[in-house]
């Protein structure tokens, strides 16, 4: 549905839509009034609602109940990220629970998602510059009441200029890292089975979230765009349940469990 | 015999539908009603498989198993402070329920009997005056479809002053509509005000006598109901054949021992209160002792007061007929 223009031979001009579920704030804290509500607090002009159902937290997650403890303990804080296809487009999900009265409360909390609709093309010809891009942008931080509601649900779409990676660089980064070849292994065992995997890494792999997008972003522009499963492929850090289809996962206290285990 | 039972919750958000509900287990566990002691009934939550009579012959496997189901996980964050239900879903919990005592035997031949309770959020059926339900409008549809096939409504409301409520007119329409609708199947609607603990927080250890004396719940609600400018579209839903009951409760409840509101002040956002240093499940219902919230769903499924549930006649009185001691005394 939004075009990657490129710009040069390794430039490209991305554009994502978002759309914001939870509740409004007030002040710095932002802590959500008496009076607020669940609802879309943001929309890019031009995101049709009718997309709305695809880009519930429900459907995005795959769970029945999207609960606090759907997301790993470490990752709470933040929160989870989902990155999967739908159709044409490639989704970013952020979500998270906090508490209603304010980033330090301790009350009642509320669920809030921040959710990005990109070009599927645009994925697959920048991958590692769409996952920069989530892993330091997307944040599920609830809108102000004070902002006008007219600009929160009529927003233009956000844009960013990427540059493609060098892909000796890229090839070097991939060649020396022990989780590369895991990932590379699995794509290439899924796309000669068929078959649904997902591969788990923890913090003894990542040291954070960041490192790990940007590991599946260098993997990821190594795949040829001719390889045939790129549209089943999920990134997902934080979410305890693995997404069908070929999911690359990180999960902060996975590797301490598994160095307890 | 077993009967199914559809019940749904309805109210504004923060009214404490999902409080109410995750406390009515324990309330049965613990006698913590006004019913009397000689009915003993017995509340334990189910999966939905259970329900369906797709398990009727557990494995062996499963008889020592602990599984943590969704009620188990409502309770979990009910304990951990709550949190707010999205609009995204109805969500749907299931229970069994058995009447092990002395009841009516027009009551006792129907049971045991399996209950589906159907939680939702606040902003769904009784929005705040200007809002939309975010996303997903066949959420709309599906928590239309749930009340009209309920066999009965709990309306749960904050004990709050309700005329200053943006939610009234929302709340109004809801029983306008539900009178007027043909295909409802709901006989049973119990209006229950929420947080009735917040009523004695002055009152300290004499709190809870005073909130087990029926005669301060009939005073609270007549007083609380005297704006109420939909309790008259209720007596007209009442003139239809639907039974409708008022009752208060409190999900947090009383101290064991102490019988303050149980509430510390001392913790953030609202949380009971907990001996320091103890850990695990005993620290959560060491002094936890919630206060009528079975009563709806008791009333929900069997149809018998108690002494706690009062109905439009009993309101209008000016001489109320009060049981002469309730049970929690």
């Amino acid at each position: 549905m939004v075009a990657a223009a490129p710009v040069g031979a390794s430039e490209a001009i991305l554009t994502f839509h978002r759309l914001h579920y939870g509740k409004l704030a007030e002040g710095a804290e932002r802590r959500v009034s008496a009076s607020a509500g669940y609802a879309v607090t943001r929309r890019s002009a031009g995101l049709d609602p009718a997309w709305d159902p695809y880009l519930s937290p429900l459907r995005l997650t795959g769970l029945r109940r999207f609960e606090p403890d759907a997301i790993d303990l470490e990752a709470r804080a933040a929160g989870c990220l989902v990155m999967r296809t739908v159709g044409e487009s490639v989704i970013f999900m952020r979500a998270r629970f906090r508490p209603e009265d304010g980033e330090r409360g301790g009350g009642r909390l509320h669920q809030q998602s921040a959710i990005w609709v990109g070009s599927f093309e645009g994925f697959r010809r920048n991958p590692a510059g769409c996952l920069s891009i989530a892993a330091y942008d997307l944040r599920a931080l609830p809108d102000l009441a004070s902002e006008s509601e007219a600009l929160r649900l009529n927003e233009a779409p956000m844009r960013w200029r990427v540059s493609r990676p060098e892909p000796g660089a890229v090839r070097r980064i991939v060649e020396r890292a022990p989780w590369a070849l895991a990932m590379l292994e699995a794509l290439l065992d899924a796309a000669d089975s068929g078959a649904d995997a997902c591969l788990d890494f923890g913090a003894r792999d990542f040291p954070s979230e960041d490192a790990f997008l940007a590991g599946v972003g260098c993997v990821l522009e190594l795949l040829p765009p001719g390889y045939p499963r790129w549209r089943d492929i999920n990134v997902v850090s934080g979410l305890s349940n693995p997404l069908p289809g070929l999911c690359l996962r990180y999960l902060p206290s996975w590797g301490r469990a598994r160095a307890a285990a | 015999m077993t009967e199914k039972l559809a019940i749904c919750l309805v109210g504004p958000k923060k009214g404490g539908k999902s409080s109410l509900l995750a406390s009515i287990v324990d309330c049965v566990a613990q006698s913590a009603f006004g019913y009397s002691p000689r009915l003993r009934p017995a509340l334990q939550p189910i999966t939905q498989a259970e329900f369906s009579g797709e398990r009727a012959d557990p494995r062996r496997a499963d008889l020592l198993s602990i599984e943590e189901g969704d009620y188990e996980r409502l309770k979990q964050e009910f304990t951990e402070g709550g949190v707010a239900t999205d609009t995204l879903d109805t969500y749907e919990y299931y229970f069994r329920l058995s009447v092990n005592g002395v009841a009516p035997p027009e009551v006792m031949t129907r049971g045991p009997w399996l209950l589906e309770i159907v939680d939702s959020a606040g902003e769904i059926a009784v929005p705040p005056a200007g809002a939309e339900v975010a996303i997903l409008n066949d959420v709309k549809a599906k928590l239309t479809r749930q009340v009209l096939g309920s066999d009965a409504l709990v309306m749960v409301l904050p004990l709050v002053r309700l005329e200053d409520s943006a939610w009234m007119g929302a709340l109004a329409r809801l029983i306008d509509r539900l009178a007027l609708a043909k295909e409802r199947k709901t006989e049973r609607v119990i209006v229950v005000f929420s947080q009735y603990e917040r009523l004695f927080t002055r009152l300290g250890p004499s709190a809870f006598t005073y909130a087990c004396d029926p005669a301060v719940a009939l005073h609270v609600l007549r007083k609380s109901l005297r704006t109420a400018q939909w309790l008259s579209r209720l007596r007209a839903l009442e003139q239809s054949g639907v039974s409708v009951r008022y009752t208060v409760c409190s999900a947090y409840g009383f101290t064991k021992r102490f019988q303050n509101p149980n509430m510390d002040p001392h913790q953030p956002g609202e949380r009971r209160f907990r001996r320091t240093g103890l850990e695990g499940p005993r620290a959560n219902s060491e002094y936890w002792r919630p206060f009528l919230t079975a009563e709806p769903i008791l009333y929900a499924a069997l149809g018998i007061d108690s002494a706690f549930t009062f109905s439009h006649g009993q309101i209008d009185a000016n001489q109320e007929e009060i049981p002469p001691a309730s049970i929690l005394a």
